[in-house]
């Protein structure tokens, strides 16, 4: 029997958490925006170097403010997607505030922080970003393009695996 | 009749509610089953997946905890938005875990609108912040784009009436003096040097602005000669001293006693180095200007050379040392309006040392004087004795000279009369043609632009017509035709004024030196015992074949193939002996032998090299003997 863990998508509204758990979930995209109400939870089976691993992926919905969200929706994570939109501005600039946050509730728990919709800035523009934030691994990405959707997942399943 | 207000409420909800008790471990007690289908004895994790991630925490719940979920978008068993919550309670002594899950899916699209409106317009408010924040930077780039445009303009419209001020000043004083000398030509001894040092003067000013354009355009060019870098500082300081004397400044160099032989491009670095004592004399009202040139060994062939010029003159302020980078703006405006000068020699100077790879270090401050230094490092030079041995000689041959200007035809004429050669003078391109239709000349000079027919279009119907007579263009300016002159061969170029020595080193190279090539064809007559047809049979064949064989003998040398190459040598042998020439014949006879022992070394080539224009000139002579 493959193993179980939960991994809980966050970060602000509109980053496109959703749009990158219907990639890789579904390998499909909307360019709509449908705001999530609550949580949703998906699911899907991962080989990890042959290794099953069921990932339980909880779609929180989007808040300025992690401390915002019920305690509970977080509780009993395994791995944590931090999801900012590359383009926003205002979705990353309290991002080592946030990452603070989760690691006090989640002490054991991964994250790993996820810079999507790479496709609407250039690669410059991007690797400007990037540096203005000082974070030492992001993973950037595009729900659009499908760009390191499935690597991002296949990452964090491993680092979860310890 | 009782109300029975909690039976009222409980008929309101009880659609809307589900209550499930199951154990630590997941195994299902009781649950009724109002919205999803639960199966009692069963574990609870295996039934939903939502529990099933949540299984850990469940499991460990304490008496006190209590897990809310207020939204869940529900897709197990049922579809919809619930609010779930976990809480744990004593069931006759066993601990039991309370779901209870109530459908809140009316509410679904009251709260999505909400949630929807709110986001859509914190989004949009963003980017129409980002947008306006945008729009922002572009107008102040705009506007800096504006600032600069303007400013590079102002700099520009200066900068020419600075220029046009400082040409208009020589150009008036020559006027002048051509005027006076119009006036009394008994005075023109009197007037000549000052005459000549106002052209200098205005032809530097030129010559600033050209090169500076030059710079600009990326298009210096630097020559590697052989020169002695100690006389071309002792020349520079020379040129300075009536000045210095003048001012009352003391002028001091300070370089090796012996000669400094280097490979540069002495143009370049003497320009470096006018500039720099030029401009540290025009800021110098007392005190000395100093040029330090220090000499060190780098490596095999390279010397290190450190050059220091040094004032004791009005300095500099650290921005002002900044605006040096400007072209065109003297360190203050009322410098130049004090000291004149269109301020481009230090910049002219600061972008040839960068060309250099080297850096111009300038220290400076107000009244204290100024340094200015920078490092080269130059491969060393041959000595220059025996080249300076070797003078031009053309004597005996025939140059045509197509020139309009009067001055430039004298000079011309002067520099190959001296030489021993022929020269014949014309002033545009129609009667350059014809006088190289009618005349066989060694070498062709012409301006490129002469009146009726250009140098280079001239040029380019000798190549057509398969004449590959040597040309020298001259010319005012840098060559238009360059690049399309590249794919010939046979010619070289300079530029006025001319430099006699520069002449003389073009003229050398196009102009193999004269071999002697008289020509004695008795013993030949006397073969064919007076028989003139065959005679001239005779000559037209050898016309016709020792070019072919030279080409083939040059190819075998080349290959370094001594087999073909004796056998060519062998095989030419009549035809040259024919000639009359002992020189010629000894020639290759020496020839022959080398390599028939297999010895096409570097001597060898050397001596090929001369063997073969040698062989050319003799055919020419050989050609009018049947013409």
């Amino acid at each position: 029997m493959p193993i179980s863990k939960k991994v809980i998508l966050i970060g602000h509204f509109g980053v496109g958490k959703t749009s990158l758990i219907r990639r890789f979930v579904h390998q499909k995209f909307s360019d709509e925006y449908l705001t999530t109400i609550g949580v949703k939870i998906d699911k899907k089976v991962l080989d990890l170097d042959g290794l099953e691993m069921t990932m339980i992926i909880w779609d929180i919905a989007g808040e300025t403010n992690q401390n915002k969200v019920p305690k509970s929706y977080q509780l009993g994570a395994h791995g944590v997607l931090y999801v900012f939109d590359i383009s926003r501005p205002s979705t990353y600039e309290n991002l080592h505030e946030q990452l603070d946050y989760l690691k006090g509730l989640l002490p054991l728990a991964p994250i790993e922080v996820i810079a999507n919709k790479k496709d609407l800035l250039s690669e410059e523009e991007q690797a400007k970003v990037l540096d203005s934030i000082m974070h030492p691994s992001i993973h950037t990405s595009s729900a659009k393009t499908g760009e390191n959707v499935e690597e991002i997942f296949q990452s964090l399943g491993k680092a979860m695996l310890g | 009749m009782k109300l029975d207000i909690d039976q009222i409420k409980l008929d309101a909800f009880r659609s809307q509610a589900q209550v499930t008790f199951f154990e630590p471990g997941g195994k299902v007690v009781q649950s009724c089953q109002t919205l999803v289908t639960v199966k009692e004895d069963t574990s609870i994790y295996e039934q939903f997946v939502f529990l099933e991630s949540l299984q850990d925490v469940l499991d460990a719940m304490g008496p006190e905890d209590v897990y809310d979920f207020p939204a869940v978008e529900w897709e197990e068993g049922t579809k919809g938005l619930f609010h779930l919550y976990f809480k744990t309670l004593d069931h006759e002594g066993q601990q039991l875990i309370q779901w209870a899950m109530v459908d809140k899916t009316e509410q679904y699209k009251q709260l999505l609108n909400l949630q929807q409106g709110r986001n859509d317009k914190a989004i949009g408010e963003e980017f129409a912040l980002i947008q306006k924040k945008v729009a922002e930077v572009e107008n102040q780039l705009v506007s800096f784009q504006n600032e600069e445009l303007k400013r590079v303009q102002q700099f520009k419209s200066d900068f020419f009436a600075q220029v046009s001020h400082e040409m208009r000043t020589p150009l008036n004083s020559i006027s002048g003096l051509v005027s006076l000398i119009m006036e009394d030509q008994k005075k023109t001894e009197e007037y000549l040097p000052a005459l000549q040092a106002t052209s200098k003067h205005l032809n530097s000013i030129i010559n600033d602005i050209l090169d500076l354009s030059k710079i600009d355009a990326g298009k210096l060019t630097f020559e590697a000669v052989d020169f002695d870098l100690t006389a071309l500082a002792h020349s520079i300081m020379k040129g300075f001293e009536f000045g210095a004397l003048e001012q009352g400044i003391s002028l001091n160099l300070s370089v090796p006693d012996e000669p400094i032989l280097v490979k540069s491009d002495p143009t370049r670095v003497a320009q470096v180095l006018y500039n720099l004592v030029g401009n540290s004399l025009k800021f110098t009202e007392k005190g000395y200007v100093s040029l330090e040139i220090k000499v060190s060994e780098a490596s095999e062939g390279r010397f290190d050379v450190d050059f220091l010029v040094e004032d004791t003159g009005i300095g500099m302020e650290p921005s002002q040392i900044e605006t040096l980078l400007e072209p065109y703006q003297q360190a203050e405006d009322k410098t130049a309006r004090i000291y004149g000068g269109t301020g481009l020699g230090l910049h002219i100077a600061l972008k040839l040392v960068e060309a250099m790879d080297s850096q111009l270090e300038i220290r400076s401050a107000p009244n204290k004087g100024t340094k200015m230094s920078f490092g080269l490092r130059l491969t060393k030079g041959a000595n220059l004795r025996a080249q300076q041995a070797f003078a031009l000689s053309l004597e005996g041959r025939k140059v045509l000279v197509a020139e309009d200007d009067a001055l430039n035809r004298k000079i011309l004429e002067e520099i190959l009369k001296k030489a021993g050669a022929q020269p014949t003078l014309v002033e545009d391109g129609l009667n350059s043609e014809k006088a190289l239709s009618k005349g066989d000349f060694d070498l062709l000079i012409t301006d490129i632009n002469i009146p009726w027919k250009t140098g280079w279009e001239v040029f380019q119907d000798l190549r057509k017509a398969g004449n590959d007579i040597p040309v020298l263009f001259v010319s005012g300016s840098e060559l238009e035709v360059l690049y399309e002159l590249e794919a010939y061969e046979g010619w070289g170029f300079t530029i006025k004024p001319l430099n006699i020595n520069k002449v003389r080193e073009q003229i050398s190279r196009l102009l193999p030196k004269a071999y002697p090539t008289e020509l004695n064809l008795t013993s030949l007559k006397e073969m064919i015992s007076g028989d003139m047809a065959f005679f001239k049979d005779l000559l037209q064949t050898i016309l016709d074949t020792l070019p072919q064989e030279m080409a083939k003998l040059k190819a075998a040398v080349s290959e370094q193939d001594a087999e073909t190459s004796t056998k060519v040598l062998h095989k030419i042998r009549p035809s040259i002996d024919y000639m009359g020439i002992p020189e010629l014949t000894k020639e290759r006879h020496w020839l022959h032998a080398q390599a028939e022992a297999g010895k096409l070394d570097e001597f060898f080539s050397k001596r090929m090299s001369e063997f073969d224009p040698w062989v050319r000139q003799a055919l020419k002579k050989l050609a009018r003997e049947i013409d």
